[in-house]
């Protein structure tokens, strides 16, 4: 029933639009690692005497007001941007499967309990949340990271949950029971393998949200700080200038966004026809 | 007050539009969508109705905007309404404005015309306004006030000297602005003994101690003198001072009147007719809250408002090349500076202090972010002020000497610490972002705090941030006064913790003396001491600036930098 994970990288070699997602991937992938060597400028030194110039041989995508080079803020934000994301996501990711598993195979006053908190964390509003976490925990890159982790954490648990109350009463389940597997193992070598097709696809789609967070999160000040090169904060302070005509400073992180988003949704996208046992969706 | 405030905010947001705002739209505009007889609701119809409304409130709020109303009514657009119209509210921009227009004060100074064209105050020549004439005894321990006849407020209650009294005695028991003024700078201790009824139109004020402020002081805008009569109706057991009642209305003897506040939206001046200096060109004064400046320029360039305040630097560039718009700029009385905390590490070593001043690149600071408008600050007085003197400010931008200090106060390597500004507010991020980079030449690497404002005033009263930046002005025109407010140690608003016995004797001795000469040489010193001390990194004076309709004439300026509207007037 299950694909192996081997077939995933021939699955995608024949879709283009994963393709896309991919190549997008691995150009993120590159300005993660090369930073250093691909950067023209520093990506956190004033030069006053550079503002807001417009994109040139010098400044390949301009300077914003504090006459910082923007192609090579939005290279090393890539790695700040993408390090919250993923961190935020492993994390939610390794707390909140096991305690869905947990809690949908287990029934109990402690279930209901953790799915309450759950629910707590959810019926705030993200932003809201989010700000009033930051202002207490303190505006450090690894509490935005934290912060995300919090709100992904139900997420995860939800799903893995919902496939685990399904699947506990299949006659599966009962077989392997009835063959003296422990709890543990029902839960996590049976149920688990097959409750984890949802979460796995839910993964490229938080790290998109992630980033759509930290980014709404540095634009209302909750984020990281300045002069800390992060995508959402260039476009916040960018945006002021766009009534003047100044449109590169919004601009151009606001497309790194854009594609980073897009290139995770995309492997999201290929990930759920991949893992979807009625075969290949076809558009 | 604070409940009182919210009530009335209800009360006033649902009252109706004013029919003669209504009455503005152009007919050619009006949605002609209604055709024949009433067809079945399809989803299209309903697209349509719905973006027909729209186009109508659109029409709605922008009409009452435009800038062709009748050229006795002024539209402008500020970043927030007054927080409550009542003086004794602590003083921000908004209210500084408010004040200007609504409350009457007894003394005035004499305009003059700048070589700008703009109307100054001069400060060398004090005139009445409620007073018509007044004395000084000999000592400086009295003022007596001979109130101006025929003077009438907005509801028509004519001026006596019941209404100074009473105001006097509201300002005292409500222990806010009037009490400040009245026990920080005039040492007054027993109100029964300093405020004086001597006939019905004579009041007389007696102080303790000399003041060489005695007469200056009665010209702060926060110092109004309300209409007893009309406030009396609205005092009651809980509310013996109609707190309440003025929170939202308006009961002096100014140019004009409030007839409609709506905290957050908007508040509407009405003409005073019987103003006593006569009736103000402009009947109307209609100020929008616009908190984002994008589109405040954007309303006046569209001409949907005459005036835009505050505007940032860059904006104020843009704006001033636009046909059809003029550019006020003053010189004005604004500090902008980073304050240090003194008490704290490394901070308490005046080299220290000292080498921050000397890192900042203030010419790049100049034109990449007040693109010319701001001058360095050169002393903590303002540079219009009498006794301002730049003489002693040393500090060029000199990395060498910077590190060299750095190096004698025992940190060669520089040292980490933390620098604090608001959230939203642009200017100070842009400037905190070139001090990080100016600093890290010598080794000082400083994180940035983006804080919400409250925060942010918050740590720096109970001196938990090493470094914030900090904005302000002092709207009496006296060294003495100004520096007793941000570098007596004894103040409250020394949020810098500056402490220097030498500087708080001359100041107290500066408070009390009226040897004018004297003074003026003692704060010259205190000038001296400070820059040398440097409390502050000495940032901008950014002046102010005011962006209107070329047709909008008669700027002025004051001390808080609010707008005079009875001077105002358009073509």
């Amino acid at each position: 029933m299950m694909k192996t994970l081997a077939d995933f990288p021939a699955f995608v070699l024949r879709r283009p639009a994963a393709l896309l997602g991919l190549a997008l991937l691995l150009v993120q992938a590159a300005a993660i690692l090369f930073a250093p060597l691909l950067a023209t400028h520093s990506p956190i030194e004033a030069n006053p005497l550079a503002s807001l110039q417009p994109p040139s041989a010098e400044h390949w995508l301009g300077t914003d007001v504090s006459g910082m080079d923007i192609y090579s803020r939005i290279i090393f934000a890539t790695r700040i941007n993408l390090l919250i994301s993923v961190i935020a996501v492993a994390v939610a990711f390794v707390i909140g499967v096991p305690v869905g598993l947990v809690v949908g195979y287990r029934r109990g006053w402690a279930s209901t309990l953790v799915m309450r908190i759950f629910d707590f964390i959810q019926s705030f509003p993200v932003f809201v949340l989010g700000m009033a976490l930051v202002s207490v925990m303190g505006q450090e890159i690894w509490n935005v990271a934290i912060v995300l982790a919090i709100l992904f954490t139900p997420i995860f648990a939800r799903l893995v949950r919902a496939e685990a109350l399904s699947l506990r009463d299949r006659p599966f389940i009962a077989a392997a029971r009835c063959s003296g597997a422990t709890d543990a193992a029902i839960m996590f070598r049976h149920i688990l393998p097959n409750a984890l097709g949802s979460s796995i696809v839910q993964v490229s789609i938080s790290i998109g949200m992630a980033i759509l967070l930290t980014a709404g999160l540095s634009f209302i000040g909750a984020g990281v700080r300045m002069p800390i090169p992060e995508w959402g904060l260039m476009v916040s302070t960018g945006s002021q200038q766009m009534i003047l005509g100044i449109w590169w400073v919004a601009l151009f992180p606001g497309l790194a966004i854009v594609f980073s988003v897009l290139s995770f949704a995309l492997m999201a996208d290929a990930a759920r026809d991949y893992l979807d046992p009625r075969g290949e969706r076809s558009r | 007050m604070i409940v009182s405030n919210e009530t009335h905010r209800l009360r006033l947001s649902v009252e109706p539009i004013r029919s003669e705002e209504v009455r503005v739209i152009p007919e050619t505009e009006t949605p002609r969508r209604g055709r024949g007889p009433v067809r079945a609701l399809t989803r299209r119809h309903l697209l349509r109705t719905a973006s027909a409304c729209a186009a109508i409130a659109l029409l709605w709020q922008g009409a009452p905007a435009s800038a062709q109303a009748a050229r006795d009514t002024l539209i402008v657009a500020g970043p927030r309404t007054p927080e409550s119209l009542d003086q004794e509210y602590p003083p921000t921009e908004a209210v500084h404005e408010l004040r200007r227009n609504v409350y009457e004060r007894l003394l005035a100074y004499d305009m003059q015309t700048g070589e700008d064209g703009v109307s100054y105050e001069d400060f060398s020549k004090i005139t009445g306004a409620l007073a018509e004439s007044w004395e000084v005894s000999p000592d400086f321990t009295s003022i007596t006030f001979h109130l101006r006849p025929g003077v009438v407020s907005a509801t028509g209650g004519a001026l006596d000297a019941d209404d100074v009294m009473w105001s006097f005695e509201r300002g005292w028991n409500l222990k806010s602005n009037f009490h400040w003024y009245m026990t920080q700078i005039l040492n007054i201790e027993d109100p029964a003994a300093a405020f004086q009824k001597i006939d019905d139109m004579t009041v007389k004020v007696t102080i303790p101690k000399p003041s060489p402020l005695l007469e200056k002081l009665w010209i702060n805008s926060d110092l109004g003198i309300l209409d007893a009569d009309a406030m009396k109706p609205h005092l009651t057991g809980e509310d013996p001072w109609g707190s309440r009642w003025l929170a939202t209305n308006s009961a002096s003897f100014g140019p004009y009147s409030v007839a409609k506040y709506t905290p957050g939206q908007e508040i509407v001046y009405e003409a005073n007719e019987k103003y006593y200096r006569g009736a103000p060109a402009l009947k109307k004064v209609i100020f929008r809250e616009m908190p984002t400046t994008a589109n405040r320029v954007a309303a006046l360039q569209a001409g949907a408002v005459d005036v835009a305040e505050y505007l940032s630097p860059r904006e104020l560039a843009m704006v001033e090349k636009m046909p059809g718009v003029s550019v006020h700029k003053v010189f004005g009385n604004y500090i902008h500076r980073v304050e240090m905390q003194n008490e704290m590490k490394p901070f308490d070593d005046p080299r220290v202090r000292q080498a921050l001043n000397y890192l900042v690149p203030r010419d790049e600071i100049a034109q990449a972010v007040y693109f010319g408008t701001a001058r360095p600050t050169k002393s903590p007085i303002s540079e219009i002020y009498p006794a301002f003197t730049d003489a002693y400010f040393p500090y060029a931008n000199d990395p060498e000497k910077a590190k060299a200090l750095l190096a004698e106060a025992g940190y060669p390597d520089g040292f980490k610490t933390e620098l604090g500004y608001r959230t939203g507010d642009q200017l100070e991020e842009e400037i905190a972002v070139i001090l990080k980079t100016a600093f890290a030449q010598a080794g000082v690497d400083v994180t940035l705090s983006k804080l919400p404002a409250s925060t942010l005033v918050e740590r720096y009263t109970q001196g938990e941030i090493p470094m914030y930046f900090f904005r302000d002005m002092a709207i009496v025109p006296d060294a003495a006064y100004v520096a007793n407010l941000w570098l007596n140690s004894d103040s409250l608003i020394d949020y810098s913790r500056f402490k220097s016995d030498e500087v708080d004797a001359l100041i107290d001795s500066a408070l009390t003396s009226t040897d004018e000469p004297k003074r003026i040489a003692d704060m010259q010193r205190v000038q001296q001491v400070v820059m040398e001390q440097a409390p502050w990194v000495f940032l901008f004076n950014p002046g102010y600036q005011l962006a209107t309709r070329a047709n909008v004439k008669g700027y002025s300026w004051y001390t808080p930098n609010g707008n005079a509207w009875f001077d105002f007037h358009k073509e």
